[in-house]
């Protein structure tokens, strides 16, 4: 089964499920997916039917096969795109001059539909990164391919698209912005407006469409960004903090979204994003790189900066709330060999030998019936690296 | 319908809809028809306005509101023309799209110059319309020859009257006293050499060619009748009253205006200042006649548009042209930090001319100013790292390009400078190297091809600053 087969099974489970909205985004890059303007105007005309027919669950259902249906039927035989590598970096160093802040050395590579997360804390060098990669800064040392055909740099960055935190204002009417973006991408007369209209509706915009820039709130504006995103059809985008200022329930919508895009079967984009927010982002992303005072720290791969990190590789550690007191829980720990307990902020780590698994630590808290809030398993998570 | 249009080119012709070309040459189309309209009217004439000196709207208030629809009009163009940039977006642009770009930015700065141009066009089109240049000229020439018998300044040709120390004049050998009408000067206007007027009549009156100036007055009268304009006395009175030949010193003065209140009297004009401010028995409508003639006239003197005024025009309009586009292309903070050293540059040279006392210090000064900016800007391109400060000699660059030949050619000119006096019996001739003749002849070729060169230019320039774009920021 391919990975569009396999992206389609999933479709057809949240139809089963009843997740329309969810499915709905898919119907419309499955659509895009068939570059051809006749699916445009039927997925055009499927929205607007459901706008009317909102409750109407059995019929809904029918419509969904339907339209389902049809677009498996042209896209099954539509070839899947290469995960070629895109870009990759040996030893790449960005230095703002002695004594001042330096970044790298970083060693990384990434693959069209893949996710790449930075992660760390304010003033590391994530944004430094993303820029470098974009070509908005050049290294001072090190090695920064793409592998991929371009003319000049401004070639280059036309097929890179950087998303700040802070990004720019539009002006004047968003989707006059989007058709002005398309028109410049040669998309044609004819389809232009569709395309929009889809792309509108892909990221849940439909309701802007005319509002103003400045009334917009900054979840808003970056969804905006990315549908001018999804028009240039970029070989990698580049994304500052865009889970910053999002409230729980629209940063799983986003990265959900990122995740849609990169792994698109028919025109996957690498991305790489830099985030506080580690667990969304490791859920999301194919690999994560850590960085601490510039270094890059990998989690899923076997380039690591210093031994410390490989000592550390095989601990079980635990993060957890409880009410109980560190005393408390260090003389109930000390008994299963515990290598050090924390406390952090509000929440607990606690680390064991690799011998001990995640069953061993609930039985103990099982039995010493421990209140418990939450726990969570961080020996695979960069969150380790935030524990001092 | 622009609506329409816009949602057109938004969907087919990206460029044309982000620099909004075609609101933008309708609002200038519609100021250049309103400037004409204007032109037009003010080129009505009064024939019965004495005064030489109401040119109803004088050129600075013109340029005045030229200047203020030209503001408003950028102002406005801005607002919308700046809310889309596609090449700091990095879209996918052509080759050839920013000089497209500066192109339309130069003809919508050109259309914005030139308002004055319709301004002038209308009026002087209005004004040619009276007459047509033949009936023009020999209108003015009875006005002029006619003018020998009417109140007016002694002030002749002194190419023809010769005076000597005994209070008398020759003209074409004979000697008359110094009060003769023949010491008289003659109304001169704009293409009408008065000189042949002049002779023409005096001929005549020499030879008593009686028929030939009763004939003039008549023509005269017919002329002032036609534009309404009274005289208490008629053709045959007229020429009895001055018509004195051989030596031609009894005659009445006939006055040039039945009013009280000559408006040019007290203009400081020679000529209109001998034509006293009394009010004569008899009087000819020659004020009126000469005010109205005089605007006809110039009206036919000149190429409606003097090609100097086009090309300071379209210099003009290059400046803007890039003052806007070099804007668009690096960044607000760059474009004026540009301005801020243009300024103090401009401060330096001065004092270094003053104090080398040499213009050519200026002139060798920006030389190497310009070439400067030029060299970084394409050596940082050819680096490949960071655009630092290039954006700024990029700003300079693209404001000095236009001036960058002239200056060389200024140069040159200056090394051939070279004049030497020759004396040729009493008579002092001035001479200079062939080179710098040749150069000052062929002044005027340049300025165009200058002209030519830079839009040249601009097409290979435009490409570099699309991968100076490129470059990193820092």
């Amino acid at each position: 089964m391919n990975e569009f087969e396999k992206q389609f099974q999933e479709l057809t489970t949240f139809l089963q499920f009843e997740d329309f909205t969810i499915l709905t985004k898919r119907i419309i890059d499955l659509t895009l997916d068939t570059e051809d303007i006749n699916y445009y105007k039927k997925t055009i005309e499927f929205l607007d039917w459901l706008d009317l027919n909102e409750n109407n669950n059995e019929a809904k259902k029918e419509k969904y096969q339907e339209i389902l249906n049809d677009l498996h039927a042209t896209l099954k035989n539509k070839p899947l795109a290469n995960k070629d590598v895109l870009v990759s970096t040996k030893d790449l160093v960005k230095s703002y001059g002695v004594g001042r802040f330096a970044l790298g050395p970083i060693e990384m590579e990434l693959k069209q539909g893949e996710i790449l997360g930075l992660v760390g804390e304010n003033g590391n060098g994530k944004t430094t990164l993303l820029r470098l990669l974009c070509g908005e800064l050049y290294a001072t040392q090190g090695n920064l391919k793409y592998h991929f055909d371009y003319g000049d740099n401004y070639d280059l960055r036309t097929q890179l698209v950087y998303i700040p935190q802070r990004t720019e204002t539009w002006y004047g009417s968003m989707f006059e912005n989007l058709q002005f973006t398309a028109t410049t991408y040669g998309y044609k007369p004819e389809e232009n407006q569709l395309i929009v209209e889809l792309i509108i509706a892909r990221l849940g915009l439909r309701k802007f469409r005319n509002h103003d820039w400045k009334s917009l709130s900054s979840g808003y504006k970056m969804r905006f960004e990315l549908a001018r995103m999804l028009l240039r059809k970029p070989k990698i985008l580049l994304i500052d903090e865009p889970l910053a200022n999002l409230d729980i329930l629209a940063q799983q919508t986003v990265l959900e979204d990122f995740k849609a895009i990169a792994k698109s079967p028919f025109r996957p984009v690498g991305i790489v994003l830099s985030s506080q927010q580690l667990y969304e982002v490791e859920k999301t992303s194919d690999q994560v790189i850590f960085l601490k005072n510039g270094a890059q720290k990998n989690l899923h791969n076997t380039i690591l900066s210093d031994v410390e990190d490989e000592k550390l590789e095989n601990y079980l550690i635990i993060e957890f709330e409880s009410e109980w007191t560190q005393k408390e829980l260090g003389d109930l720990f000390s008994k299963s060999e515990m290598v050090a307990l924390q406390f952090n902020g509000g929440t607990y780590i606690v680390t064991f030998p690799e011998k001990m698994s995640i069953y061993d630590f609930l039985k103990i808290i099982a039995e010493n019936q421990v209140p418990l809030l939450y726990f969570r398993n961080i020996s695979n998570s960069t969150r380790r690296f935030f524990v001092s | 319908m622009f609506k329409k249009i816009q949602k057109y080119l938004l969907i087919n012709y990206p460029l044309l809809w982000n620099t909004k070309i075609v609101p933008a040459i309708t609002f200038t189309i519609l100021f250049h028809i309103l400037f004409f309209i204007i032109g037009y009217f003010n080129g009505i004439i009064d024939f019965t306005n004495e005064n030489y000196y109401d040119y109803g709207f004088t050129s600075g208030v013109i340029i005045f509101f030229s200047i203020l629809v030209t503001i408003l009009f950028f102002v406005l163009w801005f607002v919308y023309y700046f809310r889309n940039n596609a090449y700091k977006s990095f879209y996918n642009l052509k080759k050839t799209s920013l000089y497209k770009e500066w192109l339309i930015i130069l003809l919508i700065s050109f259309l914005n110059v030139t308002y004055s141009v319709s301004y002038i066009t209308g009026k002087t089109l209005r004004q040619r319309s009276y007459y047509s240049q033949e009936e023009t000229q020999k209108r003015c020439e009875t006005i002029s020859m006619a003018s020998v018998f009417i109140a007016g300044a002694y002030e002749p040709n002194y190419e023809q009257i010769e005076a000597n120390n005994t209070g008398q004049i020759t003209y074409n050998k004979k000697t008359y006293p110094q009060n003769s009408l023949i010491n008289k000067s003659v109304e001169s206007f704009n293409f009408n050499p008065a000189v042949k007027s002049e002779s023409k009549v005096k001929t005549w009156m020499q030879e008593n060619n009686q028929a030939q100036i009763k004939k003039l007055m008549v023509d005269y009268l017919a002329i002032a009748k036609e534009h309404n304009l009274k005289s208490n006395i008629n053709a045959e009175q007229w020429f009895n009253l001055t018509y004195n030949f051989p030596d031609f010193i009894k005659y009445e003065i006939i006055g040039r205006t039945s009013s009280k209140d000559d408006p040019n009297s007290y203009s400081g004009n020679a000529m209109v200042y001998a034509a006293n401010q009394t009010v004569y028995k008899y009087n000819v409508p020659q004020n009126a006649l000469v005010s109205a003639y005089w605007k006809i006239s110039k009206s036919w003197e000149d190429p409606i548009i003097e090609t100097g005024l086009i090309y300071t025009l379209l210099y003009l309009a290059i400046t803007m042209a890039m003052l806007i586009f070099s804007f668009k292309v690096s960044s607000g903070r760059n474009w004026l930090i540009a301005l801020i050293s243009t300024g103090v540059l401009f401060i330096i040279t001065g004092i270094l001319s003053a104090l080398s006392g040499s213009g050519i210090t200026f002139l060798v000064f920006w030389l190497l100013a310009i070439a400067t900016f030029m060299i970084h800007f394409f050596i940082t391109l050819g680096k490949n790292k960071g655009k630092n400060i290039s954006g700024i000699s990029l700003n300079l660059m693209l404001w000095s390009l236009a001036g960058f030949l002239p200056i060389i050619y200024g140069l040159v000119m200056e090394f051939y400078n070279n004049p030497k006096t020759i004396n040729f019996g009493n008579q002092i001739k001035y001479e200079n190297t062939p080179q710098h003749d040749w150069l000052e002849e062929n002044l005027m070729l340049f300025t165009w091809v200058n002209i030519l060169i830079v839009i040249i230019l601009m097409f290979f320039i435009t490409q570099f600053i699309k991968k100076w774009k490129g470059l990193a920021e820092s």
